[in-house]
């Protein structure tokens, strides 16, 4: 038999095993908004999950801890997006300028991008320990402080810890790509930088920059939505707390869902998380669009 | 003016310097924890190198038992949920990937929204109801259930992925291929993936760190000693008043340093795959 298919019936047959996942993706999503509206509770005896309306999301910000959990999830995401972005960005550039052996240190970017969270997790733990840990000693030996601090149980100093460890992992992303994308600007533009007297800022400011913005924004973008989600390093690390100062919002649907088993709250909360994906989804889909 | 030029030439290289040291130090207090005993982690004697190495802590992994179970069974564990979903899922999205770059088709940008949608997505929110329906069907604690959520978190990521590829790909060998009777098929087994060997190994390397270093999924759905995984098993050294740190740190080596050595080997693949899907 030897009919003729059409392009498109061949591109159905290409993409089908991948709409079969599609829709098994889709169906726990869809009943993840169900969930959201209902008196989803795994341990109640009763398996009816009445439709109760919002009261999900109300519970959500009722809770005690909300406003809290919001500042926290703000804060480590502002932070850690710019730690990752101005890290990325120094890093990518001093990369690429003339010096011996930035291959070799190119090479070792991809270190804490290959690093599984739990190791870099507790190699963290173990090197913050007030007591045992390697940077308090550093720091007693260097007379910069007389007693170990507590990095990890200290109420002020477990967040920007935390957002310190998330930057280390995640920055290399940022600086491949931005390294990259560096790479491709014609060595031409700087010769005629050059010719017209533009010293090193000037060069950055007027060639350099202006050729990596669209992907420094992408990246931006990409890092947001990465960050806000977060979730194993810092659980790893404080389970969340001391006192809730590193309880972002991935841990706490985490913690209502399979540690209270409120599935509905967690379903609640997970849809506002996604909601805030979502928007940023938008702004990179339509900046997409308007490059491609 | 020269100076000037070879101060900031030392500078420069002063910064390079801090930054591998900042890469590549956590690596190395990796092993070097490892490489002692555990008493000498518990002292207030910190050195950065040990003061006699030793391979035992890596002994203790290899005969370390928990609830009959050992090393070489979450070994397994962990290839089977990462290894297997991670072929599987290049498989799948090279073959999505390759339909949605070059065939037109209807709700093609319905399928690309999809992809990119997903990958947006927190996995938390599909973690929820597939935990609930994991626990109706009584199918909770199974390496199945774990490598089914690995495969279908990695298939649109891979896609996207191959998407960014296949665009900067010329059709032209296959199309040559279809002229001397090769099926479409046949093309894409003998020409566009043999093609793609090194961005495919890159892409499949991806894919097998989401289930190798994953906690969020197999923390919930795992329950027994004898389903865990490494990143699971890993916490087993830990107890209500002691934590044995250098095998934590041995166990973590041998799931960290062929993943190191991996990604070192694919950089250049993964950058370009990378810097391709970010760029249309």
């Amino acid at each position: 038999m030897k009919r003729k298919m059409n392009d498109s019936t061949v591109g159905y047959l290409f993409i089908l095993p991948m709409v079969i996942v599609m829709i098994i993706i889709a169906i726990p999503l869809i009943q993840s908004v169900w969930m959201s509206f209902s008196d989803y509770y795994l341990l109640s005896g009763s398996r009816t999950h009445a439709f109760i309306g919002l009261e999900n999301f109300r519970s959500v910000i009722g809770q005690t801890h909300f406003w809290k959990m919001t500042r926290v999830t703000a804060y480590y995401t502002l932070y850690s997006v710019a730690g990752k972005m101005v890290l990325g960005l120094l890093v990518a550039l001093l990369l690429n300028s003339k010096i011996k052996g930035k291959g070799f240190v190119r090479s070792l970017i991809v270190i804490p991008w290959a690093m599984p969270g739990i190791v870099v997790a507790m190699l963290f733990t173990l090197a913050l320990d007030p007591a045992y840990g390697m940077l308090n000693y550093l720091l007693e030996k260097t007379h910069l402080i007389t007693q170990g601090i507590p990095f990890l149980s200290d109420v002020d100093l477990a967040l920007p810890v935390v957002v310190t460890i998330g930057i280390w992992k995640n920055f290399p992303f940022t600086a491949l790509m931005l390294l990259a994308s560096l790479q491709g600007i014609s060595p031409e533009l700087y010769e005629a930088g050059r010719i017209d007297g533009a010293n090193t800022w000037q060069q950055f400011r007027f060639i350099t920059w202006p050729m990596i913005l669209p992907v420094w924004l992408i990246m931006l973008i990409l890092q947001i939505v990465g960050t806000i989600k977060e979730f194993d390093l810092i659980y790893l690390v404080t389970r969340g707390g001391p006192d809730l100062a590193t309880n972002v919002i991935g841990l706490d649907i985490y913690r209502n869902a399979f540690k209270f088993f409120k599935l509905g709250v967690a379903s609640a909360e997970g849809m506002m998380l996604m909601v805030i994906c979502f928007v940023f989804a938008i702004v990179y889909y339509r900046y997409e669009l308007r490059n491609g | 003016m020269k100076r000037v030029k070879i101060l900031n030439k030392a500078l420069l290289y002063a910064l390079v310097v801090i930054v591998a040291l900042v890469l590549f130090l956590p690596l190395v207090m990796l092993l070097s924890y490892a490489l002692r005993d555990n008493s000498e982690i518990i002292t207030l004697d910190v050195r950065l190198f040990p003061k006699t190495f030793t391979t035992s802590a890596f002994l203790d992994v290899f005969s370390h038992e928990l609830g009959g179970a050992n090393f070489w069974v979450w070994f397994r564990n962990s290839c089977l949920t990462s290894g297997i979903t991670a072929l599987l899922a290049t498989y799948i999205a090279a073959l999505g990937g390759y339909g949605f770059t070059r065939y037109r088709f209807r709700g093609r940008r319905l399928f690309f929204f999809f992809i990119f949608f997903t990958q947006i997505m927190p996995w938390m929110v599909l973690l929820v109801p597939y935990y609930s329906l994991l626990v109706k069907t009584k199918m909770l604690n199974s390496l199945f259930s774990l490598g089914f959520s690995y495969l279908i978190i990695n298939i649109p990521v891979s896609a996207w992925l191959f998407i960014g590829f296949f665009k900067n790909q010329p059709a032209s060998l296959e199309e040559a291929a279809r002229m001397d009777g090769c099926t479409i098929l046949g093309a894409f087994h003998r020409i566009v993936l043999p093609l793609a060997i090194p961005s495919l190994s890159a892409i499949a390397l991806f894919a097998f760190i989401t289930g190798w270093g994953d906690f969020l999924f197999s923390s919930v759905i795992i329950t027994s000693a004898k389903n865990l995984t490494l990143p699971l098993a890993l916490q087993g050294f830990k107890g209500e008043h002691y934590i044995l740190w250098s095998q934590i740190m041995a166990m973590a080596s041998i799931m960290t340093i062929p993943i190191v050595a991996l990604f070192l080997y694919l950089q250049k693949h993964m950058v370009n795959l990378m810097a391709g899907s970010i760029k249309e």
